[in-house]
């Protein structure tokens, strides 16, 4: 046994190093990095493949389609007569049409597209009236005290809540931050403006009206706060043919 | 003796022929320094990309109805080869799928109506695509042109078709060129000078080319396509659109084998219809939406 002075572990103790084991170390030839190399390549290929594999893997799925034939259709039949399943399964359908159709509403609606800026006043199947109508303009409005607003017409089936002759507009706060005045307590009489409105406003809850404009040159564009906007004729024949509680179908 | 001289020609055939076309001797050789790490080395390239085939292409090709339900046979019922009935019965057959297929397509347009939000319904034997609000259709787009993938045809069985349509498709993820609401962020302006440039003057609603993808439940992914030609202006965003497609196809693939599950075999249908038909479809949609398909 030999102390090898120069050879310390991590405590500061003196590593003891047995002379066969000095003879087998020098003797050791050192052992070549490459294979683990490689090995570490081939699994990168392997992977890089697999990756490559699960993108065109739809394209491979496809092609085994293409290629096969296709197969005799087979279908499950309740009665053994098939004439009796063709009749039963016709009378099924039939009532389901009547359920369908039974969800058309039986008096008049308002369908409102938001995407082309029209509306369709129908009763039952038939149109009684359609023109230009002007919906939300998608403005996401900030205020300085950090306040936020996007005015969008909601989608949906909706009722009319409450049909409102000479409408006063109680504007909200957003109407005074957008004109950049400052915004007037809840109830002040700044708030109120009559006329702006149109002749009628029909409710449609949360705040959303369906009501006139005096700015006509934009109906069939999207540039309202929410509400949706009518000329005054076709304001009028809504007003008329719509009862509270009317659907109105906006999409 | 015989295996003396064997080894001897073997190594002379070495000599004469191999180590001059492989420098190393053998494939083996080739890849490491000794045969069990080149056969390590050949695992390790090879395993992953053959059990990747295996999971994603062989066994979703093999079994494309394994999302789909099975359907049991109760005593009363039997199932019948199409192809094996006379003329008559043939003819009748058919309108018996097709009869069933309504069925399954209207009882899904019902469960839709349940809703007041806004459900979308897809009829291709009549092709159109309508926009559905409560069971009004309030809006019917005409369809111009109908491709459905190759799995498809190779379902053979009616009753797992009908039973895939018997219920509500819901939409899980949505891919399109065009943003969902067109949103413009404005701050409100401090004074009323500002204020004269917050309102502008609106311009017309502006025609964007529209691509969309829709990836509902039950493996059922619809693709809408304009008609009219792309405008020079929207390559780049179509570019961007296709690939964004096709990574979502094949993330999804990734994420089924991220939980252990076959990777499904969707039923894609490629619709084309007019840009504003899309555009009112894809705004319409609510984030769930809801689908009755008649296929």
């Amino acid at each position: 046994m030999k102390e090898n002075e120069n050879l310390k572990n991590g405590f500061g103790i003196p590593i003891v190093q047995n002379h066969l084991e000095e003879s087998i170390h020098i003797s050791k030839v050192p052992v070549p990095e490459t294979p683990r190399n490689m090995i570490k390549l081939g699994i990168m290929i392997g992977w890089a493949l697999a990756i490559l594999l699960i993108f065109i893997s739809p394209l491979f799925q496809e092609l085994k389609h293409a290629i096969l034939p296709t197969g005799d259709q087979q279908i499950t039949i309740k009665n053994k007569d098939l004439l009796k399943e063709y009749k039963s399964l016709n009378q099924a359908v039939r009532n389901l049409k009547k359920k369908g159709a039974s969800l058309i509403p039986s008096g008049y609606y308002l369908i409102v597209n938001t995407a082309e800026g029209d509306f369709f006043l129908k009763f039952q199947k038939n149109t009684i009236r359609q023109g230009l109508c002007s919906t939300g303009s998608y403005v996401h409005l900030k205020s300085s005290d950090n306040r936020q607003w996007v005015f969008r017409t909601p989608r949906g089936l909706f009722r009319i809540q409450d049909k409102i002759e000479a409408p006063i507009w109680r504007m909200p706060d957003w109407a005074f931050l957008e004109n950049g005045i400052p915004v007037p307590p809840p109830n002040s009489p700044e708030r109120f403006e009559a006329g702006v409105l149109g002749e009628y406003a029909l409710s449609l809850g949360d705040g959303y009206l369906i009501h006139g404009t005096l700015y006509k040159r934009f109906l069939g564009m999207p540039v309202t706060h929410g509400c949706v906007r009518l000329d005054d004729e076709d304001l009028r024949s809504v007003y008329i043919n719509l009862a509270v509680g009317s659907k109105v179908f906006i999409y | 003796m015989l295996y003396f001289k064997f080894k001897t020609w073997s190594v002379k055939f070495k000599k004469r022929w191999i180590k001059p076309i492989i420098p190393v001797g053998n494939l083996s050789q080739l890849l490491g320094p000794n045969r069990l790490t080149g056969i390590w080395i050949m695992i390790s390239i090879f395993l992953p990309p053959i059990s990747i085939f295996i999971i994603m292409v062989i066994l979703p090709a093999l079994s494309p109805e394994i999302y789909w339900k099975e359907k049991t046979l109760h005593d009363s019922e039997k199932k019948i080869t199409i192809s094996k009935l006379s003329d008559t019965d043939r003819e009748l057959a058919e309108k018996i799928i097709s009869l069933a297929k309504e069925q399954a397509y209207l009882t899904t347009r019902l469960q839709c109506a349940k809703d007041d939000s806004i459900s979308v319904s897809l009829n291709l034997a009549d092709s159109s695509l309508n926009i559905d609000i409560h069971g009004l259709t309030v809006r019917e787009c005409v369809i111009k042109e109908v491709s459905l993938n190759r799995g498809y045809r190779h379902l053979k069985d009616q009753d797992i078709l009908i039973s895939w349509i018997s219920s509500v498709f819901q939409l899980e993820h949505e891919l399109a060129t065009l943003p969902k609401a067109p949103i413009v962020v404005k701050n409100a302006p401090k004074d009323t000078l500002e204020a004269r440039d917050f309102f502008q003057e609106p311009g017309k609603r502006e025609i964007e080319d529209t691509y969309i993808t829709l990836y509902f439940s039950k493996g059922l992914i619809i693709e809408l396509e304009q008609v009219e030609p792309l405008k020079i202006s929207s390559y780049l965003s179509k570019l961007n659109y296709t690939i964004r497609k096709s990574l979502t196809r094949s993330f999804l693939a990734l994420q089924d084998l991220l939980e252990f599950k076959i990777p499904e075999y969707p039923i894609r249908i490629k619709l084309k219809l007019t840009r504003n038909d899309i555009q009112a479809v894809y705004r319409a949609l609510p984030k769930k939406a809801k689908l009755a398909l008649f296929i």
